[in-house]
C-alpha cells in the first residue's frame, strides 16, 4: 500500500514537474537548431518517473485481472476463515498505547527535526543542539534525567569545541 | 606507472598515515558492531575530518572504516544472534552456535582472520587490474562514458531491492535531483528557485548523509522492539562470558580452509564489481559453496568453522572488488563507495580514467595501504574484541541524538551553510519515505551521483553528432554497454515474473 501512494506521489510530481516547475525554474534559452536545450533532459526525466510510477501503480492491476482469468476466485468463506484465522490477538491497552506511541515516534523526530533546522537559524548550534538532544533522547524513550541533562549539556559545547577550535568550521 | 608506485610507497611511510588507519579500523570496528549504524554512515560523518588532513591520511582513515566496519558487523552477529551490518547475516548461521558452544573467541578470530585475507586479497586483485582497466577507459569518448554509465544505472536498478520498476524509479529520481544547478552545456540556472548557493548543484555529502543517516534515525524512532542486540548485551548472558573458552584459531585450522577461503574472495570481489548488490549476497553464495564442498556439510548450522570464514572472507573481499570500478571507472558499486567517491572529489581526486593519470603517487599509496592495513586491521581487531562487546551496551536513545547532531556538524562544514544543513534533512525524509515503502536507497544515490556525468556525456555526444542518436550505436563500445543493458533489463524483467509465477 505503501509503495503504491508513493508511486502516486511521484506520478504526480513527474506531471507537475513538466507542467508547471520546469517551465517556470529553468529559464529558456537560445540553443542552436538541433541541439538540446536545458529544459530537455529534466523533462525526459520527469516524463520517464511518471511513466515508471504508472506502471508500478498499474502492475498489480494488471496481475489481478490475469489472476482472475486464469485462477478461479476463493469463495468469500474462505478468505473470512483465513481473515479470521490471521487476525491479531487482542492486545493489552498498556501495549496499544505503547504502540501507538512508537508509529508515531518517526513523526514527532521529523518534526524535532524541522524545529532543530529553524532553531540552528534562530539562537545557533549549541542551544538549538541542547533541544535536538532532549527532544529526542525523550522520543527514543530515555527518561534518565541525569544522563539527559549530562548529554545536552557537554555534547553540543564539545561538538562546537571540536568544530570551531580543532576543525575551524565556523559553527556557531 | 613504476615511478608513481614507488612515489607511491615513500607517501604511505609516514606515521600520520599509520595513525589515520589504525583510528579508522577502531571506529569502524565499534561502528559496524552496532545495528544499524554501519560503514555507510560512519564514513559519511567521518568525511569533515579529513578535510583538514592531507589525500593519503584521509582516505586511509575512511577506507579504514569501510573495512573494519563490515567486520565489527560479524561482532554482533556471532555473540548476540544480530548482524551489525546486513553483510554479517549469513556469519550467523554457524558463528551464533559457536558462541553457545562457548567458542566466541574462535568464531570472532575467525571471522577476523577470514576478513583480513578477503580485505588483503580483493586489494591485490584492485592493485593489479584497476589501472590497466583505467588505461582502457581513457580511450573512452562522451558515447561509451555515457552507454556505460547508462549500464551502471540499469544494473542497480534492476538488482537492488525486490522490485525493478522501484529501482528504476529512484534511480530516474536520483537522475533528476543532479539537474538542480548550472546546465553542463549552456551554463543556464535551472531549478534552483534563487538560491545562490544551489547552482552548484546539491552537495553530495548532505544528499547522503540525509538518505542514510537521517533516515536511519527515523527508522530506528519508529522501532517497537528496543535494539534486542543492546537490550542482550546489556541484560542476557554478557558477551564477554562467551569469549572465556575455547578461544584459539590455529593456523593449520585456517591453512584447511584455504581453498574455500580463495573461493570466497573471487565470489566476493567479483560480485564487488558489479554495480548494486552489495556484500550481503557474496556472503550466502560463499556460504552455500562452503557447505556444499565440505566434507561434513550436517556441521553446518552447528557451529562450523567454515560457515564463518566463508561469508567473512566474501563480504570484505568486495570492498576491493567494489572499489576496482570506482577508482578506474569512477562508478560506485554500492552505497558506501558512493560516500568514498564524495570523499575523493572533496580532496581534489575525480575517481575514472584519469585518476591514475594524474594523482598515480597518491593512488599507488592508497592501494598498497589498504594491502598493508591487513597488518594493522588484525592488531587491533584482537585488542578490541572485549571491548567491541562493551559499546553493544550503549543504548539507542544515546547513540543516535548524538548522530543527529554529527550530522548536522558533517553537513555544515562542507559549505560552511545552513542550506546544506536544509538540504540533508530534506533528503533524510525522502530516503524515510523509501525505505517506509520499500524503495531501495542504492540506485537513488548512485543516480544522484552518476547523473551529472551522464548528462554530460550523453549531451556531448549530441553535440558531436548534430543530434543524431546514431552516434551511441555506430561506436562499438557503445553499442556493447547499450547490448548489455537491454539484456540486464530484459533478464530482471523475466526473473520477476517468474518469481511472481513461483510465488
Amino acid at each position: 500500500m505503501k509503495d503504491r501512494l508513493f508511486a502516486t506521489i511521484f506520478l504526480i510530481l513527474g506531471i507537475v514537474m513538466v507542467v508547471w516547475i520546469i517551465p517556470v525554474g529553468i529559464p529558456i534559452a537560445f540553443v542552436p537548431p538541433r541541439q538540446i536545450g536545458p529544459q530537455f533532459w529534466p523533462e525526459v526525466l520527469s516524463v520517464a518517473i511518471t511513466v515508471v510510477a504508472a506502471l508500478i501503480l498499474l502492475t498489480p492491476v494488471l496481475r489481478r485481472i490475469r489472476d482472475r482469468l486464469t485462477h478461479p476466485r476463493p469463495s468469500s468463506q474462505t478468505s473470512i476463515a483465513e481473515h479470521k484465522q490471521g487476525a491479531p490477538a487482542e492486545h493489552s491497552h498498556e501495549k496499544r498505547a505503547k504502540d501507538g506511541f512508537r508509529r508515531l515516534a518517526p513523526w514527532l523526530t521529523i518534526a524535532i527535526i524541522g524545529l532543530y533546522f529553524l532553531l540552528l537559524v534562530w539562537v545557533g548550534f549549541i542551544v538549538a543542539s541542547a533541544f535536538a538532544l532532549v527532544a529526542t533522547m525523550l522520543v527514543f524513550g530515555d527518561r534518565r534525567w541525569w544522563t539527559i541533562a549530562i548529554l545536552a549539556l557537554a555534547v553540543p559545547f564539545l561538538m562546537w569545541a571540536f568544530a570551531v577550535k580543532l576543525l575551524h568550521i565556523p559553527i556557531s | 606507472m613504476f615511478a608513481d608506485f614507488f612515489a607511491g610507497i615513500t607517501l604511505l611511510f609516514q606515521w600520520s598515515v599509520l595513525l589515520a588507519n589504525v583510528i579508522g579500523i577502531i571506529i569502524g570496528t565499534f561502528i559496524g558492531a552496532i545495528p544499524g549504524l554501519g560503514p555507510t554512515i560512519a564514513v559519511a560523518i567521518l568525511i569533515p575530518v579529513t578535510f583538514f588532513l592531507p589525500i593519503v591520511p584521509s582516505m586511509m582513515l575512511l577506507l579504514g572504516v569501510y573495512q573494519a566496519g563490515i567486520y565489527g558487523g560479524s561482532i554482533s552477529a556471532i555473540l548476540f544472534n544480530i548482524p551489525g551490518v546486513p553483510a554479517a547475516a549469513a556469519t550467523v548461521f554457524d558463528g551464533f552456535p559457536m558462541a553457545e558452544q562457548g567458542r566466541a573467541g574462535k568464531a570472532l578470530k575467525t571471522a577476523l582472520f577470514a576478513s583480513a585475507f578477503g580485505n588483503a586479497f580483493s586489494c591485490l586483485v584492485l592493485l593489479v587490474v584497476a589501472a590497466p582497466l583505467a588505461a582502457v577507459a581513457l580511450r573512452f569518448g562522451p558515447p561509451e562514458i555515457a552507454a556505460l554509465i547508462l549500464l551502471a544505472l540499469t544494473v542497480i536498478s534492476a538488482v537492488s531491492g525486490q522490485s525493478m520498476l522501484k529501482g528504476l524509479l529512484v534511480g530516474l529520481l536520483g537522475l533528476l535531483f543532479s539537474t538542480v544547478g548550472l546546465d553542463p552545456i549552456w551554463g543556464t540556472v535551472r531549478l534552483t528557485w534563487g538560491e545562490p548557493e544551489l547552482e552548484g548543484g546539491f552537495a553530495l555529502i548532505p544528499f547522503l548523509i540525509g538518505l542514510f543517516a537521517i533516515s536511519e534515525l527515523l527508522v530506528q524512532s519508529g522501532r517497537l522492539d528496543p535494539l534486542v542486540v543492546m537490550e542482550k548485551a546489556r541484560t542476557h548472558e554478557s558477551g564477554t562470558s562467551r569469549l572465556s573458552k575455547d578461544n584459539h584459531v590455529s593456523f593449520l585450522e585456517m591453512w584447511r580452509m584455504r581453498g574455500i577461503m580463495l573461493w570466497s574472495a573471487l565470489i566476493g570481489i567479483f560480485i564487488g564489481i558489479l554495480p548494486g548488490i552489495g556484500s550481503t549476497t557474496p556472503a550466502f553464495m560463499s556460504y552455500a559453496l562452503a557447505r556444499q564442498r565440505s566434507k561434513t556439510p550436517e556441521m553446518f548450522g552447528k557451529g562450523a568453522l567454515e560457515g564463518v570464514a566463508a561469508p567473512e572472507t566474501a563480504n570484505n573481499a568486495v570492498t576491493g572488488g567494489a572499489l576496482i570500478p570506482l577508482l578506474s571507472l569512477g562508478i560506485p558499486g554500492d552505497a558506501v563507495t558512493a560516500v568514498i567517491l564524495g570523499a575523493f572529489m572533496l580532496q581534489g581526486l575525480t575517481p575514472g580514467p584519469f585518476l591514475f593519470r594524474d594523482h598515480g603517487p597518491e593512488v599507488y599509496a592508497i592501494l598498497f595501504g589498504l594491502i598493508l592495513s591487513t597488518i594493522p586491521t588484525l592488531i587491533v581487531g584482537l585488542m578490541l574484541l572485549r571491548y567491541a562487546v562493551k559499546v553493544l551496551k550503549l543504548k539507542r536513545s544515546t547513540i543516535f541524538p548524538i548522530v543527529l547532531v554529527l550530522c548536522v556538524v558533517g553537513s555544515f562544514s562542507v559549505n560552511n551553510s545552513l542550506v546544506d544543513v536544509g538540504v540533508m534533512f530534506a533528503f533524510g525524509f525522502i530516503g524515510y519515505a523509501c525505505r517506509l515503502s520499500d524503495y531501495p536507497l542504492p540506485p537513488l544515490l548512485i543516480g544522484f551521483i552518476l547523473g551529472k556525468t551522464f548528462e554530460e556525456a550523453m549531451r556531448q555526444s549530441l553535440l558531436i553528432s548534430q543530434g543524431s542518436l546514431m552516434v551511441f550505436i555506430q561506436r562499438p563500445i557503445a553499442a556493447g554497454f547499450l547490448i548489455l543493458s537491454v539484456i540486464v533489463l530484459i533478464s530482471s524483467i523475466r526473473l520477476s515474473r517468474r518469481m511472481y509465477m513461483r510465488n
